[in-house]
């Protein structure tokens, strides 16, 4: 079977070749772009982790389009920590910035102490899902963030995480649209098992 | 809770792996691409990667290797050493870290943090401390321990965490290399005035030490001669840590 084209869209700076490395250890082939009018071309997409809201919808605000034919066209779309947060209606990071609207809810500013929510914290799943496919109910993730969207009750939402008086969206799966607030790409063997699903998704 | 990490350090001179005792008398530790990957499959929540050699020898950080390292784990990784600039943070983000160390540059131009967590944002960057007890106070020094700065360290911590540093590597250099225990007093020093999370350094011997380091109010624990010499494993340490009560990613 020929390996899957992943496209990963650097909307931002910082680290994308942590992403790329697991991509690649799943089987996929990576292309790093920083626009997305090839993504046509490729099996999948990864919005990664990198950036803040507002820088990273000014770049994705005039490719809007292609994302939403990508979604209508069911090619899986994977955003990780501020990936997954674009996808949302709108966020609180610096003002107010409109997202994607793929999902419904608001990003906002996470209230535990201290922030940047930053190392390993537990996520549980709440509802069956394919990127947590073969994962334990419970499990240690990596974050690195400030914001998240607090709505876990939808039911896109598939896993949660609670730290302190506070519970956020982990994992999130509507369609082919997937996304997680953590970075799997920097989670260890179940990190990599979850990048290895939504690689078979891709294929 | 976020779990406390047990974070082994990849000191490197060129493409080799050394340590010493109080940053002397380097021994030779093997390669690190492949203890990494060891380290990963011992339990270790974090890699730290140190090019020791880097500010001594004037040079930048040894991009190549970093990307050979960064492929081969899964688990978050921290690189120092020959930072100078706000474009050697952004090649290193780049090639595979997920946060850079400042120590020596961020002495001689403290405005070096506060520009690099503007653009790259305060999780992506920590300031490396480096003190040696001195009376009653600890004394920052900077280039490896050579050069004493006559900053106090917790004065300093607390001025580069407000510039806009998200975290502290502290290294005890009186402490490094000797398996007599973290310099506590220091840790309690730093722990209590600053808010982010302090990364304990320099001279982990046994698992009791790990223990008081959180206990000094550590938010990680580092170590590399006592895991490159298998004395200890990072499963052997969170094992430890967790029977005491401390929460630990299993």
């Amino acid at each position: 079977m020929m390996a899957p084209l992943i496209i990963v869209y650097k909307y931002g700076v910082g680290n994308v070749y942590s992403v790329k490395a697991s991509l690649e250890r799943a089987g996929a082939r990576v292309r790093i772009v920083e626009s997305l009018s090839e993504a046509g071309k490729a099996d999948a997409v990864v919005f990664p982790g990198v950036g803040s809201m507002p820088a990273a919808m000014r770049k994705l605000e005039r490719e809007k389009d292609i994302v939403y034919r990508l979604v209508e066209k069911s090619k899986p779309l994977l955003g990780i920590c501020l990936g997954m947060q674009l996808l949302y209606e709108a966020g609180t990071e610096h003002g107010y910035t409109r997202g994607l609207g793929l999902l419904r809810g608001i990003v906002e500013r996470l209230r535990v102490k201290p922030l940047p929510h930053m190392g390993w914290s537990v996520v549980e799943r709440v509802r069956g899902s394919a990127l947590l496919e073969g994962l334990p109910e419970r499990f240690y993730a990596y974050y690195a963030h400030s914001y998240a969207p607090k709505n876990t009750e939808a039911p896109h939402v598939r896993a949660l995480t609670r730290e302190g008086f506070e519970e956020f969206v982990a994992v999130v799966e509507k369609g082919s649209v997937y996304g997680t607030q953590f970075h799997p790409e920097k989670s260890g063997r179940l990190g990599q098992a979850i990048i290895s699903n939504f690689v078979a998704l891709s294929r | 809770m976020v779990a406390v990490r047990v974070i082994p350090c990849l000191d490197v001179d060129g493409r080799l792996v050394v340590k010493g005792v109080r940053f002397r008398d380097l021994d030779s530790k093997g390669d690190p691409v492949s203890l990494a990957g060891r380290y990963e499959d011992e339990g270790a929540d974090e890699l730290v990667l140190l090019d020791v050699s880097a500010t001594i020898e004037d040079r930048g950080p040894i991009y190549s290797l970093i990307k050979d390292v960064a492929s081969t784990i899964s688990i978050p990784l921290t690189v120092g050493g020959g930072v100078r600039s706000i474009e050697d943070v952004g090649r290193l983000l780049d090639s595979g870290a997920d946060k850079v160390s400042i120590n020596t540059a961020a002495v001689r131009n403290p405005r070096i943090l506060e520009r690099a967590s503007l653009e790259y944002g305060s999780q992506a960057v920590v300031v490396a401390i480096d003190a040696k007890r001195s009376g009653d106070s600890w004394e920052v020094y900077i280039a490896s321990g050579r050069v004493p700065t006559g900053l106090d360290a917790v004065i300093w911590a607390v001025k580069a965490v407000s510039l806009g540093a998200g975290e502290v590597l502290l290294t005890s250099i009186d402490r490094d290399g000797t398996r007599e225990g973290y310099d506590l007093g220091l840790l309690e020093a730093v722990t209590s005035r600053v808010r982010v999370p302090v990364i304990a350094s320099g001279g982990a011997g046994t698992l009791e030490h790990f223990y008081q380091a959180v206990r000094a109010g550590a938010s990680a624990v580092l170590a590399a001669g006592l895991f490159h010499d298998g004395i200890l494993s990072p499963f052997q340490v969170k094992k430890y840590l967790a029977r005491m009560g401390v929460e630990v990613r299993p």
